[in-house]
């Protein structure tokens, strides 16, 4: 049978390309013939841009050409906008592609349903849409149930199926020996909260609940990289920190992490704590079940659902800190004592609030002056001036139309085409030096940053305790902040 | 003879054939035919292209065999490149990028769907995957499609590129890296958190089994002494500066010296300069080894280079090196070998040429120095004999964890 997936897909680091990538080799163990058409740049096939409605139907082009179509659906690989026209243009190609291709199979990694009055015509259109959908893919039912209630649809056909029953294990290792390769020692009881940080992951909730499990040889390790460089992930990943310094058993180790890496950390570990605020369904829990690790989850999406036997779902943060200590062998105590004293917190606070300033105002990361940026988005965005005829839409006369309008264009054609085309090049060459400009401001801002930081660690010894959790081979130990560089 | 560990061994990169020009991709050709003129198992993967300016699919798709070795080709793909032009520029102006950035801009430029697929579905036929150089998108998609059988040859050079996290995570997760030179192993331990089996394997070396330099003056129509840059005309090799400086010091007078130049690529020689400086454009490989031991020096003034077989050619010319002293690996090769001199700025460079073209002894013993470090240390027998022992060593504790 052909088939074409539809996804991104490695090399790319994407949750949704990886699953695809699994499911083609799957497929292809079976015997099936896999193409892979992807929205971004990568190991598929076909490269489209599948938004802003016309997307759809660039599936349906390449759809004709196999037996059987596979959409890994994640919303912002077709929707360019929450809402508005784009949003409904692009409702309106997935209406089109749901409704007339037979042989789709729609995998739902996540849905944003849309929100307030439910008669506006986006309700409506999507609705209709995932209604129309031959054959629909979840991992929970609570995901089923969660389409119906909220949008009020329901596929033609539905499926639940096990988010891992394509994985295969990255390592083959056991836990000492993935202890060994991270420098962790056997002795200790290891939490673990992997993934892409941010806010909504809750990993905040684990270092919060892990100060009530009082053993000493308890460790919490939160690993894991920022995915999109907006300012809320970056503070996150700060307020994490910061909240890693008042513990020392509490590690934040920010990698990408290759396949291998992450499997070997959830092979390390002694139980993965997922303390999610929203999410529909989780790799990492897979993951953790493939591996043989049990994990505590928070009742959000459908999680309780999916998670295993062993597997223990909380509802609050208290049931949080009551299942850590438990799961240490204990119960919810005082942790053992901080690492900083008061006036090291308060220049901590001082530190992470510059810098939180820094990043809103995009001095931080040396990022692009926003006015700039969004002058030059603007710019771009504007279409190339047209020195064709467009075809007239109007039934009756629009051929007519066409016919007149093409020449009257020839007849002015030497006159209006010279300035045309110097319009043309005045945007493209406005473009390029507002470009060159935006990277100069950005590079000035860098530097600035940079001049700041340096002028403020040579007059606060404090400041020596920034990142103190850098991950370095070897066993992991903690020292005092005081004296971390 | 045949590896301990079942299967065969893969070369991965992006070009390959004998009509393909560059350091990286010789290597991989020579080591791959001596390899299997040596009956152990090997195949290499790479793209249909020939050029790498402009990636278009030159090959026909499939297998085939090239001097013995079995190659098998896949089609390129091209991206937009608007994201790779803008992002690269940010990147090499040494602006910080996220890693989602990073991605864009690798995957922007050329790749080989194909390629990645037989890779995800075939890898057990082989025990190692050897892909090179680290900062192509072919090195980068075999790394990933089964990082664990993974040996990188990266050719690293100390660039902005280098410093990029797709990088870093593709060098951790690896099986193991063998290095062309130290300098080469030391800038890798600087960036990067290196997987723990790594060594440094060299590059090895066709040793010429006569030079003719009259040869080539008569071919050429050269008279008088000259001083030369063999290789590649393109950003980061330098020969613009070199040219600047030549035309400098043969401007102050007193010299009877030219440049001559030979290789691919653009070179802007500043009329001034135009009757000091001969551009021959590219020239065979025995023409450039004649011309080499014609010369009263060679000139290598790229910033970066990992091994920098120009050197090596020269030296097995007996032919001493005015290197500069900026690059690592050139800086490395001079202390170790005393074939020639490292400079740093024009001034050095116009004292090195006087001191190369004035005394001819001098310059003839380095020569000779040069020659005899080529030859302790980066014959091919003696690099295949590392490579060998690291694939095979490497690839046992794989198997047995």
């Amino acid at each position: 049978m052909r088939v074409l997936m539809v996804s991104p897909f490695p090399p790319l680091r994407d949750g949704v390309g990886k699953y695809a990538a699994q499911e083609v080799a799957a497929l292809r163990a079976a015997g099936d013939e896999v193409e892979v058409l992807s929205p971004l740049p990568c190991a598929a096939h076909y490269v489209e841009d599948l938004k802003h409605g016309l997307g759809p139907f660039r599936v349906r082009r390449h759809a004709r050409r196999y037996d059987r179509v596979i959409l890994q659906y994640q919303p912002s690989h077709y929707h360019a906008h929450r809402r508005g026209i784009s949003r409904l243009l692009s409702d309106l190609g997935l209406l089109m592609l749901f409704r007339t291709t037979k042989n789709l199979t729609v995998v739902c990694h996540e849905i944003e349903y849309p929100s307030g009055w439910r008669g506006r015509p986006d309700f409506f259109i999507e609705r209709m849409a995932w209604s129309r959908a031959p054959e629909v893919v979840f991992h929970t039912q609570r995901e089923v149930e969660a389409m119906e209630q909220m949008l009020g649809a329901r596929p033609k056909r539905v499926v639940i199926r096990a988010h891992g029953e394509y994985l295969r294990p990255h390592v083959n290792e056991d836990r000492s020996q993935a202890r060994r390769r991270l420098g962790i020692s056997d002795e200790d009881f290891v939490f673990l909260s992997i993934g892409f940080i941010q806010p909504h992951k809750g990993f905040d909730r684990a270092v919060r609940a892990f100060a009530s499990v009082p053993s000493e040889h308890a460790r919490l390790f939160v690993v894991g990289s920022i995915r999109t460089e907006v300012p809320e992930n970056s503070e996150y990943l700060l307020r994490l920190r910061r909240m890693a310094r008042a513990d020392p058993r509490v590690f934040v180790i920010e990698a990408a992490l290759s396949d291998e890496e992450f499997d070997r950390w959830i092979v390390a570990s002694d139980l993965v704590v997922l303390p999610y605020r929203e999410i529909w369904s989780s790799g990492v829990l897979e993951r953790a079940k493939l591996l043989g690790r049990r994990a505590i989850v928070t009742n959000v999406g459908g999680l309780a659902e999916q998670g295993g036997p062993g597997d223990r779902v909380v509802g609050t943060d208290e049931e949080l800190a009551v299942a850590m200590a438990e799961a240490a062998g204990g119960r919810p105590g005082s942790a053992p004592p901080g690492i900083i004293d008061v006036n090291q917190a308060r220049s901590l606070m001082r530190k992470d609030a510059e810098r939180i300033r820094l990043g809103r105002s995009g001095l931080d990361q040396g990022a692009d002056p926003p006015e700039l940026t969004s002058a030059l988005r603007r710019l771009r965005g504007l279409s190339r001036v047209q020195t064709t005829v467009t075809p007239s839409p109007r039934p009756a006369i629009g051929p007519l139309l066409t016919l007149v309008k093409r020449f009257l264009r020839r007849a002015l054609g030497w006159y209006v085409e010279p300035a045309m085309m110097q319009i043309s090049e005045f945007q493209g060459y406005t473009a390029e030096a507002l470009e060159s400009l935006t990277a100069e401001v950005a590079q000035l801002r860098a530097d600035l940053r940079r001049a700041q930081g340096r002028a403020e660690e040579s007059g606060n010894e404090v400041e020596s305790t920034d990142d103190p959790q850098t991950y370095e081979r070897g066993p992991i130990e903690k020292a005092d902040a005081g004296e971390e560089s | 003879m045949s590896w301990s560990a079942p299967g065969a061994l893969a070369f991965v990169c992006p070009r390959y054939g004998v009509e393909v020009l560059g350091g990286a991709e010789t290597v991989v050709r020579q080591m791959a035919e001596r390899l299997t003129s040596a009956g152990y198992p090997v195949e290499v993967l790479t793209t249909c292209a020939l050029d790498h300016y402009t990636w278009a699919n030159h090959f026909p798709p499939g297998e085939a065999e090239v001097n013995g070795v079995t190659v098998r080709r896949f089609p390129v793909q091209h991206g937009k490149g608007h994201h790779r032009k803008a992002i690269g520029d940010r990147i090499t102006a040494g602006l910080p990028t996220s890693f989602s950035d990073q991605e864009l801009w690798l995957n922007d430029g050329f790749r080989s769907a194909q390629l990645f697929h037989f890779l995800m579905d075939h890898h057990d036929r082989y025990h190692t995957i050897v892909p090179t150089p680290y900062m192509f998108w072919t090195t980068y998609a075999a790394a990933n499609a089964a990082p664990q059988k993974t040996v990188l040859r990266p050719c690293l050079h100390d660039e902005s590129f280098a410093r990029l996290d797709i990088y870093r995570a593709m060098f951790r997760s690896v099986r193991g890296v063998v290095f062309n030179s130290q300098p080469e192993a030391d800038l890798a331990h600087r960036l990067y958190e290196l997987p723990q089996r790594s060594e440094v394997v060299g590059e090895g070396m066709e040793i010429p089994s006569r030079y003719d330099p009259g040869r080539f003056r008569r071919s050429y129509g050269i008279d008088g002494p000259f001083v030369i840059y063999a290789g590649r005309r393109e950003w980061g090799k330098n020969v613009d500066v070199l040219v600047e400086y030549f035309g400098r010091f043969a401007a102050g007078g007193g010299t009877n010296l030219r440049l001559v130049l030979t290789g691919r690529g653009q070179v802007h020689i500043p009329p001034a300069y135009q009757r000091r400086v001969i551009d021959l454009g590219y020239v065979s490989e025995e023409d450039k080894n004649d011309a080499l031991a014609a010369a009263v020096a060679t000139c290598q003034p790229s910033m970066w280079e990992s091994f920098s077989r120009l050197l090596m050619d020269s030296w097995l010319a007996s032919t001493p090196v005015l290197g500069f002293g900026g690059c690592a690996v050139t800086a490395y090769h001079i202390d170790q070998s005393g074939g020639g001199l490292a400079y740093f700025d024009d001034a050095e460079f116009e004292v090195g040429l006087e001191i190369l073209a004035d005394s001819p002894a001098l310059a003839a013993r380095m020569g000779r120095s040069g020659r005899e470090y080529v030859l302790a240390h980066h014959t091919w027998d003696q690099v295949i004999e590392r490579f060998v022992k690291c694939i095979e060593v490497w690839a046992v504790e794989a198997v047995e964890g």
